[in-house]
């Protein structure tokens, strides 16, 4: 069976290849005639008062997501609310706006001095994150098209060691610092350049994204949430803010018996297992520890901010004029043969490749201050992880991580005290 | 069954029919689905075959049109096949759209089916009385992969470190904004106008003229009349006339700092690096070392019909748009015509002809003589000299040294030339080194175009570099800035300075297109180059704190010249086009200070004689105005033939020539 469905996906990644590596890229007819041309452009720009009805949709999907996970705790129904958001947000809306996008344009407006914020893109923003300080991640259980997606296709989860979730949990904050650092040097939106589910969402992309969402698709079919939990970098907002939730999602309101079923029901590792006392000799170790890394901490930020900072150059290549300034030196210098589309048209415009290399250079000094920022924010995030993992907390019960508990509600069904307090049968009586 | 398998009692019958029902589902929905991903692959495969994109019927018929008497039929068939594909193309996409939605229905019962199927045979959840006690391992070991992570993430940023150090953009970013300037934010790169310290604003974004017209277009109807390289451009006190339509520039000594005059702005005079590099007297185009202009004794008006202020005029045997050179009480200069070209030496203060010296076209410059325009002529190249021979350069490339006597010394062909109007450019002279300027090709990529430079007694090479630019008819300029010598050279695409010693390339700019005409000049620090298609453009001779050398101070696009060159003298610069506007800008800022319609033609370029602008049109009129931040007319001089060359200065004389004389005009 599994075999079954792993070719098909398989089959579907091939055949798909030419319906999604489809991209409108005809240049107009050379030869006038009566001819129409065909709608290429995904999505369409929204008039003005619907742009309102996908913020009242939004607000009202997250209230629903809230209520039924922290309220109904209804595995179920969250389930229909997570199809309901994939058709609205994912296949309706083809993706955009999205609330991991946002970002971006968030970063935009805020270094970029020619960009206004829409509002809609504004409220995508924040309004997630203002849930996420008052339920938790709510967002992440029903309402987010791309963990939607990943939910529905979990079919055999499989669990993640401890040690290598912590360890990948770092890239969700590199790829926040570099979508930010991207967008606000006006570069590119690469968040939503490498989404790999908004090919299925509006039918077209490059093969790359094909390949990039199939394979995330597949992986998130055996493992919970890989985008999520891997690369969203949404999430790590989200991450920061649950935790000062007013409310959110407890496995039992009673007491926990510690069977530990709920943490093997979470295919998301987000169930917490309780820990005991440590004895003095695991305190003195953590505290050395702790200290040591400390002090290297703002080595870590300075390092690291000083190795982007150099590395600035390459960074700035993804900014297309840096790329144009780029090709026109080299094609200048002899370092290569014939000219690119984007240099052919520039020189057919009577444009001044002094031009190009002033804009350039510009570009060059946003970027080595940005790689400062960049670097340095992920010394600082590998340094406070590090020092998390030597903090010695006691927990005496399985509890949500509230920083990773998307609030899916499976644990809900697999704890025997909430099936206690629900009246439901137990195992042994059922027929 | 093992121990850890669920102890629970098994499924219902009704369990079982559902388990059945749902994986039945599962795989009707799995067929389905590979139904239709069949389908959309055959789809695939046809809409190939319809993309206009890549249709070699259209090509083949677009390669017919081209040789095609009659057009429109194969112009009506590419259209009808074209519109055919781009419907056979977007039908099939339509097809493959709709095939994506029916896949996506069919994975979405699949994914359903699959779903039931794994609850109906869903694992018991097991309890792990471990989970506590592996917490601290896991902590530990999730350090560990922290760590390990973090220096893989230490590895990348240290690849892109080591990337970085051959990235060539901090070559470029050398060129342009001075360090002060390159934090500028975002508004300052998006703007594309950056002011540059010292006040001077670059102007606005430089869009230059799509295309230069073809020597077809310029007049919109007759015979185009090419447009003549520009002549040598006066600057400073002794600016080197050079014969207008062909780029009489000789080569001219910029003077880093401009001869006192004791009125107006300090002239634009190239020196010499020191005494002795350049012979003095007028050796080439533009003025020399250590002359001093007295302005006051330039005559201010002439009439050639009644003789005022015409100390002599001689006639010259063969035409020529070359300018007079002049050294030790001497003038030389050379004149040509398809069949014939000689050399002339003419007594400067009493203009006798003393000697005329024939110069047989040398073997090796090809069988036929060379193909040039009616305005360029056969001899446009100015002479140059540096105090022991006298150099001169012809179309079909032949190079000549003569004694101060008419005496070949040597020769050299270096032809036959590949330039469309005719070879123009002047020679400079460095040392003892003769500098050529040997711009052929329609095309950079063709590969012809080169610098020379010959040891002046010998004819031998002393060093060649081969230049990245079509044929050009501008001249070599030689200027001292910062203490060193460059020579400055003006083509399309760029204007390159090169070091005099040893050819090497100092720095290049690129902003020039079309066909380059106009030579450059230099006042002051900067270079002035300039051509009608791309504009005018003062770059910085030198680098320093305001910027690299080479970058570009300022630039416009107002009354820029066709054929004469810019003449500046560290106030202002003067630009002249064919058709008669004359444009003065501020020399720093490179702000339109006047314009003047003097409703004349041109083809000899402005001098700047002191605060005097001394300009000659081919009906033989020459206007002086002031050189000044105002419009100020001084007064005019009048030769009954047409002048092209632009006249030399030595000694309160001016030495002009027309078509057949050459004039020397003196105050009375």
């Amino acid at each position: 069976m599994r075999i079954a469905w792993l070719g098909a996906l398989l089959l579907l990644a091939l055949a798909s290849q030419r319906v999604a590596s489809e991209e409108f890229n005809f240049p107009p007819p050379e030869f006038s005639q009566a001819y129409t041309y065909p709608h290429v452009s995904s999505p369409d720009p929204r008039p003005g008062w619907l742009l309102y009805v996908d913020l009242a949709v939004l607000a009202g999907t997250l209230g629903l997501a809230a209520w039924l996970a922290l309220r109904t705790r209804n595995r179920r129904a969250l389930a229909v609310l997570a199809v309901f958001s994939l058709l609205y947000f994912g296949f309706f809306r083809h993706g955009c706006i999205c609330s991991v996008g946002s970002i971006q344009n968030v970063a935009l407006a805020a270094f970029g001095s020619e960009y206004a914020l829409p509002t809609v893109a504004g409220v995508f923003f924040l309004l997630p994150l203002l849930c996420a300080l008052l339920f938790g991640r709510v967002f992440c259980s029903a309402v987010c098209p791309l963990g939607a997606a990943q939910e529905l296709v979990l079919v055999r989860p499989l669990k993640v060691p401890l040690w290598l979730e912590n360890g990948l949990g770092l890239i969700p904050y590199v790829y926040l610092g570099a979508g930010v650092l991207f967008a606000a040097t006006g570069s590119a939106f690469v968040i939503c350049d490498y989404d790999p589910f908004v090919l299925f969402f509006r039918l077209a992309g490059s093969t790359g994204m094909l390949i990039a969402g199939i394979a995330t698709l597949l992986l998130a079919t055996v493992v919970g949430r890989p985008y999520c939990r891997f690369a969203c970098p949404y999430g790590v907002l989200l991450r920061l803010l649950a935790p000062f939730a007013r409310w959110r999602v407890r496995i039992t309101p009673a007491e926990c018996i510690n069977c530990h079923l709920c943490a093997d029901a979470c295919p998301y590792g987000a169930i917490r297992a309780p820990t005991p006392e440590p004895g003095s000799v695991a305190r003195d170790t953590g505290r050395g520890r702790l200290i040591l890394l400390l002090g290297l901490a703002p080595a870590f930020i300075a390092v690291a901010g000083g190795l982007a900072n150099l590395g600035s150059p390459i960074l700035a290549r993804v900014h297309p004029k840096v790329r144009l300034a780029n090709r026109l030196w080299a094609e200048e210098q002899g370092r290569v043969e014939g000219k690119t589309p984007a240099t052919e048209a520039y020189e057919q415009h009577g444009l001044l490749t002094a031009d190009a290399y002033r804009d350039a250079a510009a570009i060059h000094a946003r970027f080595r201050v940005g790689g400062w920022a960049f670097g340095g924010w992920i010394g600082l995030v590998l340094a406070l992880r590090l020092i998390g993992q030597s903090l010695r907390r006691h927990r005496p019960e399985y509890d949500a991580d509230p920083g990773a508990c998307v609030g899916c509600a499976r644990c809900y069904a697999a704890c025997p005290v909430e099936h206690a307090r629900e009246g439901l049968p137990r195992a042994s009586e059922t027929p | 069954m093992s121990e850890h398998e669920s102890t629970l009692p098994g499924p219902s019958t009704n369990d079982e029919v559902s388990y059945l029902a749902a994986g039945l589902t599962t795989w009707v929905a799995l067929t389905f689905c590979l139904c239709v991903i069949g389908l959309l692959t055959v789809n695939a495969v046809i809409a190939r075959t319809h993309d206009p994109l890549a249709a070699e019927a259209i090509d083949l018929l677009k390669a017919d049109l081209a040789t095609a008497v009659e057009k429109e039929p194969i112009r009506a068939q590419i259209r009808d096949l074209d519109a055919q594909l781009r419907a056979g193309y977007f039908a099939a996409r339509q097809r493959a759209v709709q095939g994506a939605y029916l896949l996506g229905v069919g994975i979405a019962v699949f994914f359903l089916g699959a779903h039931l199927t794994a609850k109906f045979r869903a694992r018991s959840p097991l309890p792990d009385p471990n989970a506590a006690g592996r917490s601290w391992i896991d902590a530990a070991l999730s350090l560990r992969s922290l760590a390990a992570l973090g220096l893989v993430m230490a590895g990348g940023l240290l690849a892109l470190v080591i990337l970085a150090r051959h990235d060539a953009s901090a070559e470029y970013i050398r060129t342009v904004a001075p360090p002060e300037q390159v934090a500028a934010g975002p508004a300052a790169a998006e703007a594309g106008a950056v002011p540059l310290p010292g006040g001077a604003a670059q102007a606005g974004p430089q869009t230059v003229a799509v295309a230069p017209p073809s020597p077809a277009d310029v007049s919109g109807g007759a015979p185009p009349p090419p447009p003549p390289p520009v002549a040598v451009e006066p600057s400073g006190p002794a600016p080197a006339p050079s014969p207008a339509p062909t780029d009489g520039t000789p080569v001219v000594v910029a003077t880093e700092q401009p001869t006192p005059q004791p009125t107006g702005p300090s002239q634009d005079a190239p020196t010499a690096a020191a005494a002795g590099d350049i012979p003095a007297g007028w050796p080439t185009f533009r003025g020399a070392a250590g002359l001093k202009l007295d302005v006051a004794k330039f005559p201010l008006d002439w009439d050639a019909a009644s003789g005022k202020s015409v100390a002599w005029k001689t006639d010259i045997p063969l035409p020529g748009n070359n300018s007079p050179i002049f050294f030790d009480g001497r003038l030389f200069l050379s004149g040509a015509d398809e069949t014939r070209r000689e050399v002339y030496g003419v007594d400067a203060k009493t203009g006798k002809l003393l000697w005329t010296t024939p110069f047989d076209f040398m073997p090796g410059a090809g069988p036929d003589p060379p193909k040039v325009m009616e305005d360029t002529g056969y001899a446009a190249s100015t002479m140059g000299t540096d105090g022991q021979r006298v150099f001169s350069i012809y179309p079909d490339g032949n190079l000549a040294a003569h004694d101060l006597d008419g005496k070949l010394v040597w020769s050299k062909a270096l032809g036959p030339l590949v330039n469309v109007y005719g070879h123009a450019s002047s020679l400079a002279i460095y040392r003892d080194r003769l500098i050529v300027q040997l711009d052929q090709g329609s095309s950079a990529e063709d590969k012809l175009s080169a610098l020379i430079a010959f040891e002046a007694a010998t004819g031998k090479q002393a060093w060649r570099t081969e230049r990245p630019v079509r044929n050009s008819w501008s001249s070599p300029l030689v200027i001292e800035a910062g203490g060193k010598l460059q020579v400055i050279t003006s083509a399309d695409p760029f204007v390159i300075a090169y070091d005099p010693a040893t050819g090497a390339e100092l720095w290049r700019t690129k902003c020039l297109s079309g066909d380059v005409g106009p030579s450059p000049t230099y006042a002051d620090g900067l270079v002035y180059a300039a051509n009608d298609m791309a504009g005018v453009f003062a770059l910085r001779a030198t680098g320093g704190l305001g910027g690299a050398a080479g970058s570009v101070v300022w630039s416009a696009k107002d009354g820029i010249p066709d054929t004469t060159s810019p003449a500046a003298n560290g106030d202002i610069v003067v630009l002249v086009t064919s058709y008669g506007t004359v444009t003065c800008y501020d020399a720093k800022k490179g702000t339109k200070l006047w314009e003047e319609d003097l409703k004349s033609s041109f083809q000899s370029s402005p001098v700047i004689v002191g605060d005097r602008v001394y300009l000659s049109d081919i009906e033989g009129a020459t206007f002086i105005f002031a050189a000044a931040r105002e419009y100020k007319a001084l007064g005019t001089g009048k030769v009954a033939e047409p002048v092209r060359a632009t006249p030399a200065f030595v000694d309160g004389r001016i030495y002009l020539r027309s078509d057949t004389r050459l004039y020397c005009l003196a105050p009375e």
